[in-house]
């Protein structure tokens, strides 16, 4: 049910909400878009969009089981698989731009970065989907159930592609560590 | 339930609490003893990969970002006020008739069809802004219904924007003060 111009005060707190969502949230959704199209300066301004869109269809938003936070996710992701279909010559996502977080210690620092450097490397090898999944889980803190709805699949679904993204996460960075030990 | 769904829901449950709610993977992995094999280099997987991609956004692009956000914001706000007041007027028969009156009057006092087309490029302080302003209202005037009349006005307050970017541009600041209290 779409709410009426009757109701100020309920556009008033999702106004309000939206607002808030972007301080929490802004950086969550230009990772999730970055790990997505594979390039942080189109991640940055996707992810402007993100909230710009959502104000458009704020007045249509009721919360039925998808709190705001997950819905910001879905136009995320309908984005996000837009500019993809537009910019399909891309078949490989780039990690070239997705800066590494630096170590926090001297010590093992270069052990360290080699190994963040190779999470970021797996995940660019993982399949969309399978990246997807972690992208929303991993770096965007939504539940199962919430990825489950802005994926349109069930949190069972979700868990299981979950388990095995990260399986084969795993399998990509004991190879890796191995060639990098040989 | 099966050893793999199980196991699934253990690890989704150690995710959350691992990613989000501060808790130590060990912490999780002494709940789950049974389990623990599996779920270390799963969950090590996932530090691993929050921390090599949890780099931050530039600053200068959230603030960007904040103030297009602020901007859609108060137009959303303005739009809805203008359609509390415009149905507000609309359900009064007297200001209804006035304003049908008022702009056949402007139709037939202003010009034809090709001197208001020849209007849409028009910007304040020019000869045909007032005829291009006039056609909106007509177009206002006859959208029907609440969605129509969203649609009008957003389309509307869009070409106030471009008119503003246009003014600032050509360094005309009166004119963009005068298109900013229309929206």
């Amino acid at each position: 049910m779409r709410m009426g111009a009757g109701a100020p005060e309920a556009r008033r707190r999702k106004e309000e909400a939206l607002a808030g969502l972007f301080e929490t949230h802004y950086e969550r959704i230009v990772r999730y878009i970055a790990l997505r199209v594979g390039a942080r300066g189109e991640a940055e301004d996707l992810a402007s969009q993100v909230f710009l869109r959502a104000v458009e269809a704020l007045d249509a938003y009721q919360e039925r089981g998808l709190p705001m936070q997950a819905w910001l996710f879905r136009i995320a992701h309908n984005m996000a698989v837009d500019f993809l279909r537009r910019n399909s010559h891309r078949r490989t996502v780039s990690i070239e731009g997705l800066a590494i977080a630096a170590a926090t210690s001297p010590e093992g620092a270069v052990a360290l970065r080699l190994e963040l450097e190779a999470a970021a490397a797996a995940m660019a090898q993982l399949t969309p989907a399978q990246r997807d999944v972690l992208a929303l889980r991993v770096l965007g803190g939504l539940t199962s159930e919430q990825a489950g709805k802005v994926l349109g699949k069930s949190g069972g679904a979700v868990r299981e592609m979950q388990s095995s993204a990260l399986q084969s996460l795993r399998r990509l960075l004991e190879r890796g560590s191995e060639a990098r030990h040989v | 339930m099966s050893d793999a769904r199980h196991l699934n829901r253990i690890l989704d449950d150690c995710l959350d609490r691992v990613l989000f709610r501060g808790e130590s993977v060990e912490s999780c992995l002494a709940r789950h003893p049974q389990q623990a094999a599996e779920l270390e280099p799963l969950l090590r997987a996932a530090v691993l990969t929050r921390q090599a991609l949890a780099s931050q956004p530039q600053p200068e692009w959230k603030a960007q970002a904040r103030l297009r956000l602020g901007q859609a914001l108060e137009q959303h706000r303005r739009l809805a006020g203008r359609r509390g007041w415009a149905r507000g007027l609309w359900r009064s028969p007297r200001w209804a008739a006035a304003a049908a009156a008022a702009l056949v009057v402007a139709l037939l006092a202003g010009a034809g069809s090709g001197t208001v087309a020849a209007s849409a490029s028009s910007v304040p302080n020019e000869p045909l802004y007032g005829v291009k302003r006039k056609a909106e209202a007509v177009r206002l005037f006859f959208s029907l219904g609440e969605d129509s009349k969203a649609t009008v006005y957003a389309d509307l307050a869009d070409r106030r924007l471009v008119e503003m970017a246009s003014m600032t541009e050509a360094g005309r600041p009166r004119e963009v003060e005068l298109l900013g209290q229309d929206l």
